[in-house]
């Protein structure tokens, strides 16, 4: 029986931050699995099970390049969280709903402001109190606003402009959002009935787990031109907002997986592990689901879309200015969990290729046509949570990530402690006092929300982020420390 | 089952003769439930889910519904997950917490029952965190020498 702790698997080093799973290591392995890591992040790694989930990845059929790790992986349900995987529907190509995830289009986005930390210090404790009284979050929150069925089609189709058009926005935050805050494809007549109804009070809302919104400081910056062009310098006050598809994607998720239940049987192919249950993606299960998954990715960027406009009433009524006076504008948004069809490169030759981001951001390089007009000198903003202690990052996509990652780096710092650990190691401390001490106000609805999402939890994101520039797949524009956490 | 040094093992409680414990995964949660028969083990896994939610207090004076559940499976271990991914609905969407389950039929393959639940109190409930979804994720259910384990992973 496999235990709960980590299972030994060879590496091969290639060099200070790549490992190869070669193929031998297990025969039903189509590719080599490919782990991004430097040796402090590869003893994290190895403590887990992800390993062994990059491999089975490495099972799907119609998997080309390798199956892939950013250096924040660690243990998931099916694919590890952190991995990356290509197929080419042409040649039996399969999607899996497991490489996606329940979350489906969890993500980030980043607003920025003209305040500084000098303005909001002395109005921090109110500002994240209002935070937290205005956006919905939490086990069972329902959110302000409801949206009946035939509404909630209209967001699964038309993605976030449909409530910017209804004065939850401003017009451009639709231009700077990953895909323009829609994904083509989106069928309503796919989600059913219990997905709508779990979405109906929950669109705007934060959820719990490892979702947040944060109000952060920038405190340090790499790459000052990239800075500039997207209108972030040294000590200004950002809100980065951290969540996804809510009850809607998770339902979706779970109608998926039902769905397929049988079609790996019927076209002969074993897999490793349940959850990576799949279809080619040319199959009526695949096209269903994709259709699907694609609606619940517009539900999601049209759920942090409402709650960006929360936020803005926040500041608003904290500092007694507009959002525009205190020039609240969207940097940009990206999604971390999501299967697209893109256009790479694929032993020579340009194909069309389902990329599965389960806990990877899309990193395109500079002069890409879908990147938004005003940042694509720059390349791709790629939004990095860290903790709620530590920093996150700005972070631009770079030529290498298109040459060896499908055009991915990693999500986030990556957990190293399970969530039983992270409360064992909060006993007798409190968590929010701790953080209050380095400056942080820190609200949560849970009971052990602060415990289990505790700094110490995750691997430091200034290791994470290091790597994911040495090797070429991003590199770093910005660092930004939290003042204020709000989490479910 | 999954390991079970005492490294791997978080909070535990028991519901009668039911044993539930969490175990540790990364990234999210595990519970291992052992129980006599399998009735049990399927109520007791209803309730150990409820219970890595938090204490869900039915609101005063709430009304009692019942819920028929009606669910197959390919084998026992897809069962349970149904089960509770079935329970997992109710408890998101209708904001009710379990009252008692009345068994109507039990098979490794098929599941009849009656769930009496009522709304809980948002404001007496203490919640702990969201469960997301029942993971097929390293799922099992095997017989022991007592009775039944059963070991199941949860999307947080």
């Amino acid at each position: 029986m496999p235990g709960g702790g980590p299972i030994h698997v060879e590496l091969e080093r290639i060099d200070h931050c790549r490992w190869r799973i070669p193929r031998a290591y297990r025969p039903d392995m189509r590719v080599d699995g490919l782990v991004y890591a430097d040796d402090v992040l590869i003893e994290a790694i190895r403590s887990d099970q992800s390993l062994v989930q990059v491999a089975n990845v490495a099972t799907l059929p119609g998997i080309v390049g390798h199956s892939l790790a950013m250096p924040d992986i660690h243990w998931g349900y099916g694919f590890c969280i952190g991995g990356v995987a290509a197929t080419d529907p042409d040649v039996g190509g399969v999607i899996s709903p497991g490489g996606v995830g329940y979350d489906i289009n969890c993500g980030v986005r980043l607003i920025r402001t003209d305040l500084t930390e000098a303005d909001v210090r002395p109005r921090l404790e109110t500002l994240v109190n209002t935070l937290f009284a205005t956006v919905p979050c939490g086990v069972g929150q329902g959110g302000r606003f409801k949206f009946k069925k035939p509404d909630l089609r209209r967001i699964l189709t038309s993605g976030s402009r449909w409530v910017v058009e209804r004065d939850l926005g401003d017009p451009e935050d639709v231009d700077v959002t990953e895909g323009g805050g829609r994904i083509d494809g989106a069928d309503a007549d796919a989600v059913s009935d219990r997905a709508l109804e779990r979405g109906e009070d929950q669109c705007g809302t934060l959820g719990s787990g490892n979702h947040f919104l944060e109000v952060q400081v920038i405190d340090e910056v790499f790459y000052p031109e990239a800075a500039t062009v997207l209108g972030l310098q040294r000590g200004q006050v950002t809100v980065m907002i951290h969540s996804g598809s809510r009850g809607l994607g998770y339902q979706v998720c779970e109608d998926a997986l039902k769905l397929l239940r049988g079609v790996p049987d019927r076209l002969g192919i074993r897999l490793p592990d349940r959850q990576l249950a799949c279809a080619p993606v040319h199959s009526s299960e695949g096209r269903q689901y994709l259709a699907a998954m694609r609606a619940a990715a517009n539900f999601a960027w049209t759920n942090r879309q409402i709650m960006t406009h929360l936020a803005r009433e926040a500041f608003s009524k904290v500092f007694e200015r507009s959002p525009n006076a205190l020039g609240m504008r969207l940097i940009y948004d990206v999604a971390h969990n999501i299967a697209k069809i893109e256009r790479h490169q694929v032993g020579g030759e340009l194909r069309d290729v389902c990329v599965h981001r389960k806990g990877a951001t899309r990193a395109f390089p500079p002069g890409h046509p879908e990147i938004p007009p005003a940042y694509r000198e720059i390349g791709q903003p790629v939004l990095i949570p860290g903790d709620m202690g530590r920093a996150s990052y700005v972070l631009v996509g770079q030529p290498g990530a298109m040459a060896q990652t499908f055009g991915s780096t990693c999500h986030g710092a990556g957990r190293r402690m399970s969530r039983s650990a992270a409360i064992k190691a909060a006993r007798g401390r409190s968590i929010q006092r701790e953080l209050a001490d380095r400056g942080i106000i820190a609200r949560a609805r849970g009971r052990t929300g602060l415990e289990e999402e505790q700094p110490d939890a995750y691997k430091d994101v200034n290791d994470v982020t290091r790597v994911v520039e040495e090797a070429g797949l991003s590199r770093r524009v910005c660092r930004l420390r939290p003042i204020g956490v709000i989490k479910g | 089952m999954h390991g079970t040094d005492e490294s791997d093992r978080g909070e535990s409680i028991r519901f009668g003769a039911v044993q539930c414990e969490m175990f540790a995964h990364t990234a999210d949660i595990g519970l291992r439930v052992t129980a006599p028969e399998e009735t049990s083990l399927l109520e007791g896994a209803a309730r150990g889910m409820l219970w890595c939610i938090g204490d869900l207090i039915a609101a005063p004076g709430a009304e009692l519904r019942t819920r028929r559940v009606e669910l197959s499976a390919a084998d026992r271990a897809e069962l349970l997950r149904d089960w509770l991914a079935e329970l997992l609905y109710f408890v998101d969407h209708d904001r009710v917490t379990l009252e008692r389950i009345e068994f109507r039929e039990l098979s490794p393959g098929r599941v009849r029952a009656d769930w009496i639940v009522a709304p809980y109190d948002p404001e007496a409930s203490r919640l702990r965190r969201e469960i997301k979804a029942v993971t097929y994720h390293a799922l099992r259910v095997e017989p022991t020498r007592e009775g039944w384990c059963a070991e199941v992973i949860f999307d947080i």
